[in-house]
């Protein structure tokens, strides 16, 4: 359904993401994993459509996204990392833009919004502003305008972050059920048990170059391990994060 | 160090600013901005000084009582400016929330974090003030006593007072606005003092901007203005300072030798010299309260600043749980009668909560609203109200709708531009659905509703009272028309989102500013004139509604067939100008 091929992202020479190449099909949920400043995020906006690509592209249902892009996104639901949203908007006023912007029509949004606002026990806030929300909060009406079109294809990046665990959990089944439901699904995120749980396939992204793409089983097996976490270890980290623990105390004391 | 860092901390806040694009170099901005203020500077300076310079027999009591005019013109100004320039940094002239999640963790005393704090405002008001007030301080004295009789120490003296007294105008317009600021943070706590405060802001843009305006009327024969007492001079805060001014160094120039002036021009700079002299009390008068009010002025603020550091301030949530009946109905009739189209409908109510709660966009809307304010007043100043034949037969009087049409809605093309939130723009590139034709005519439609329609109708009463219920009701409608093909006009080319693309501050503005200017009042004054003439009878009233309405069908039907036919995407991006531009000039 999504697919990425031999994807290049360049800022000013150096190299972000370095041939990177997955697909992600109807009903079947991809864990994306890497460290910090991996390329997710980068590798992310080139599947929404966000960034150009440097050289690469980005197809759905076997046709360049670039070639419409508004067509793609009529057909992708994307929560974005970092919660920003209109400060002086209510909760309620933003997904109906969100709602109107995709051409959506009023009755049938007015009711998919006070029930999804509900759902996700936001419906007391529904008219504060956004700025007096928690991040959480935020996160949550991220989460409720990337599906409010009910999209094809869902990219979550780092969907939990700030939510409470009862949220948390909710949205692990709900990302099952709509993979279920035959969306496809890419779910990019550093917690290492989520995306076991979670996810079909895993492609593991280091130094924005794809280190493995396979189930989760399959990486276990390939790499003689018993978790995704020793499998990332061994994948990612090049040192030993105890011993990193400990020289960082050490510098602590010793600068103290 | 540590206040030294915090300082220099606290001076980026007054140039941050999340909005402008970000290809667009913040410091280039600040230097325009300078720049501007430095040469309008140099310009005034030598402007107003050419009546000295040209004069054949210049004279100590002509020049004294000439000189009121210019010095309570850069008084003014730098007074209405320094105002303009605390409300325009409204929120970064105390500590915010902002500043207590970051620094509160840290372990620094509050009260160096307050000094530092104290220390940028200052910092930042001084600069400003110097570059508003140096080029004039100096460039003017030199240039009024250029052919006088004067020794070097008493030019030095005349410029110390010249850039003293209007470097204490601007002060005190900078310390008025903090004192009002602080003192509604002390009586006005939690989430109200952000509401009541967005209000008092939008008053003292439209009062600052208005004066900043109105100011070269107001300093016009000063000097017969203060003689006959109408209206008070003691009402007008830039005329204190002027009254200290001349307590000064009024004598310095007024007591030089008038030997060798010829006998005809001694006869009248005896009556400067008479009108001069008969002043001086009322100098001293105005001088005295000064100096009572800008102290007092300055222990407000002082002690208001004072009191409200006594603690770093919290992040205060704005509660807002109840359904508005009223405001749900309005959107009901809006989205059945006025924007059938989502998409229409994201852009109307979108732009109408830009207006109501962006603070850029408020300001904007409010900065348009003091021009028009200016304006009308200037142009109203001949007209006699209380005689309904003869102020409804002036082009000025008929104006006055224009005018502030034209200013809102030129003030709304400049808004649109600016972003509500540049981050937060995501949501419009990942929900945009490309019917930009649809949402361009959702943003028209709200721009007619809170902006051409109420003024209109606020204007529609004066009108009744003094042009009849006919010629009013067609003044009104040709308003509407009017404004409706200004906005199409003006938004004709316009292929970027409205308040969600990132711009370029300035842009060509800073080298075409005055021209515009010079348009738009000969648009206004065109307009009214041929307004005036369609509103003599019943079937030039008629013909003129119709020629707009038509006009108003052709321009949206071309606009609209452009954007159906457009190629090329809606753009939400702004650069800036290359720095080598082609001028194409081989063709």
């Amino acid at each position: 359904m999504l697919e990425a091929q031999h994807l290049i992202k360049r800022f000013f020479g150096a190299t972000v993401v370095d041939d990177v190449s997955l697909a992600v099909r109807r009903g079947e949920i991809v864990g994306y994993l890497g460290p910090n400043g991996s390329g997710k995020t980068t590798t992310v906006r080139m599947l929404t459509g966000l960034l150009e690509t440097t050289s690469g592209s980005v197809r759905f249902e076997g046709r360049d996204i670039a070639e419409n892009p508004i067509a793609f996104r009529r057909h992708l639901g994307y929560v974005p990392e970092e919660p920003h949203l209109y400060p002086f908007l209510s909760g309620k006023e933003h997904l109906e833009l969100v709602g109107r912007l995709r051409d959506m029509p009023a009755a049938p949004l007015e009711r998919k919004i006070g029930a999804l606002l509900e759902l996700f026990g936001l419906s007391a806030a529904a008219e504060q502003s956004i700025g007096s929300y928690s991040k959480g909060m935020k996160q949550k009406i991220l989460i409720i305008a990337a599906l409010l079109h009910d999209p094809d294809v869902v990219i979550f990046d780092e969907p939990d972050s700030g939510l409470d665990v009862t949220t948390i959990l909710v949205l692990r089944h709900l990302v099952r059920t709509l993979a279920d439901r035959g969306k496809a699904i890419l779910y990019s995120s550093h917690v290492l048990e989520v995306v076991e749980r979670l996810c079909t396939r895993v492609v593991v992204l280091h130094r924005g170059r794809a280190v493995a793409d396979d189930s989760v089983a399959g990486l276990r097996d390939l790499m003689a391990t018993r978790s995704l976490e020793e499998v990332f270890a061994q994948l990612v980290l090049r040192e030993d994060p105890e011993r990193t623990a400990r020289d960082i105390a050490d510098v602590l004391t010793v600068h103290a | 160090m540590r206040e030294r860092l915090l300082t220099r901390h606290f001076q980026q806040r007054f140039l941050d600013n999340d909005l402008i694009s970000p290809h667009a170099d913040r410091h280039e901005t600040l230097a325009v901005a300078g720049a501007a203020l430095v040469t309008s500077g140099l310009f005034v300076s030598v402007l107003l000084s050419m009546k000295y310079l040209f004069r054949p027999f210049q004279s100590p009591g002509w020049t004294a009582v000439v000189a009121l005019d210019d010095r309570l013109l850069l008084i003014t100004w730098s007074m209405v400016v320094m105002a303009l320039v605390a409300v325009a940094t409204w929120d970064a002239l105390a500590l915010d929330s902002r500043d207590t999640e970051i620094l509160g963790p840290l372990p620094i005393p509050r009260f160096v974090v307050i000094k530092a704090k104290v220390r940028a405002v200052v910092i930042f008001a001084a600069g400003f003030a110097f570059a508003l007030n140096l080029a004039p301080s100096v460039l003017h004295p030199l240039l009024m006593v250029a052919k006088l009789p004067i020794g070097l120490l008493a030019t030095i003296w005349l410029i110390g007072v010249h850039a003293g007294m209007t470097l204490f105008a601007g002060a005190s317009g900078f310390l008025v606005v903090l004192a009002i600021r602080e003192l509604l943070s002390v009586f006005v706590r939690g989430s109200w003092f952000r509401r009541v405060s967005l209000g008092v802001q939008a008053v003292l843009v439209v009062g600052s901007a208005a004066s900043v305006f109105l100011a070269p009327a107001l300093s016009s024969r000063v000097g017969q203005w203060l003689a006959s007492g109408t209206p008070n001079p003691f009402w007008f805060p830039p005329v204190w300072f002027l009254g200290l001014y001349e307590m000064l160094a009024g004598s310095t120039i007024f007591r030089l030798s008038r030997n060798g002036l010829p006998p005809q021009v001694m006869r009248s700079e005896d009556q400067f010299t008479n009108a001069y002299e008969s002043l001086r009390m009322l100098f001293h008068q105005l001088g005295v309260v000064a100096i009572v009010v800008i102290t007092a002025v300055a222990v407000v603020a002082v002690v208001a600043y004072a009191w409200n550091s006594r603690q770093l301030p919290v992040r205060t949530a704005t509660r807002r749980t109840t359904r508005h009946r009223l405001r749900d109905r309005l959107v009901g009739i809006a989205t059945r009668f006025i924007v059938r189209h989502p998409v229409a409908q994201a852009g109307f109510f979108f732009t109408l909560q830009c207006l109501v709660r962006s603070t850029p966009h408020r300001l904007a809307t409010a900065t348009s609203a003091a021009v028009g304010i200016a304006v009308a007043t200037v142009s109203l100043r001949g007209v006699n109200l209380r005689d309904p034949i003869g102020a409804t037969s002036s082009v000025a009087f008929l104006a006055l709708q224009t005018v502030f049409i034209v200013a809102l809605v030129v003030g709304f093309r400049h808004a649109i531009r600016v972003p509500a939130d540049l981050r937060a723009s995501l949501t419009f590139h990942l929900a945009w659905s490309g019917r930009e034709r649809q949402y361009l005519s959702g943003v028209k439609r709200a721009a007619l509703i809170a902006l051409i329609l109420p003024t209109v109708l606020t204007l529609f009463p004066l009108h009744l009272l003094l042009l009849g219920w006919q010629r009013a009701l067609a003044h009104l409608v040709f308003g509407v028309l009017f404004g409706s093909l200004l906005l199409e006009l003006l938004l004709l080319g316009f292929r970027k989102l409205p308040f969600a693309s990132a711009y370029v501050p300035g842009g060509s503005l800073k080298s075409m500013i005055s021209i515009y200017a010079l348009a738009l009042l000969a648009l206004v004054y065109g307009v009214a004139s041929i307004e005036q003439f369609a509103l003599s009878d019943t079937s030039g009233m008629v013909i003129a509604v119709a020629v707009l309405a038509m006009a108003l069908f052709c321009v949206a039907a071309v606009d609209s067939r452009r954007r159906r036919e457009a190629t090329t995407p809606t753009e939400s991006d702004e650069f800036p100008d290359s720095e080598t531009q082609r001028l194409d000039l081989a063709g």
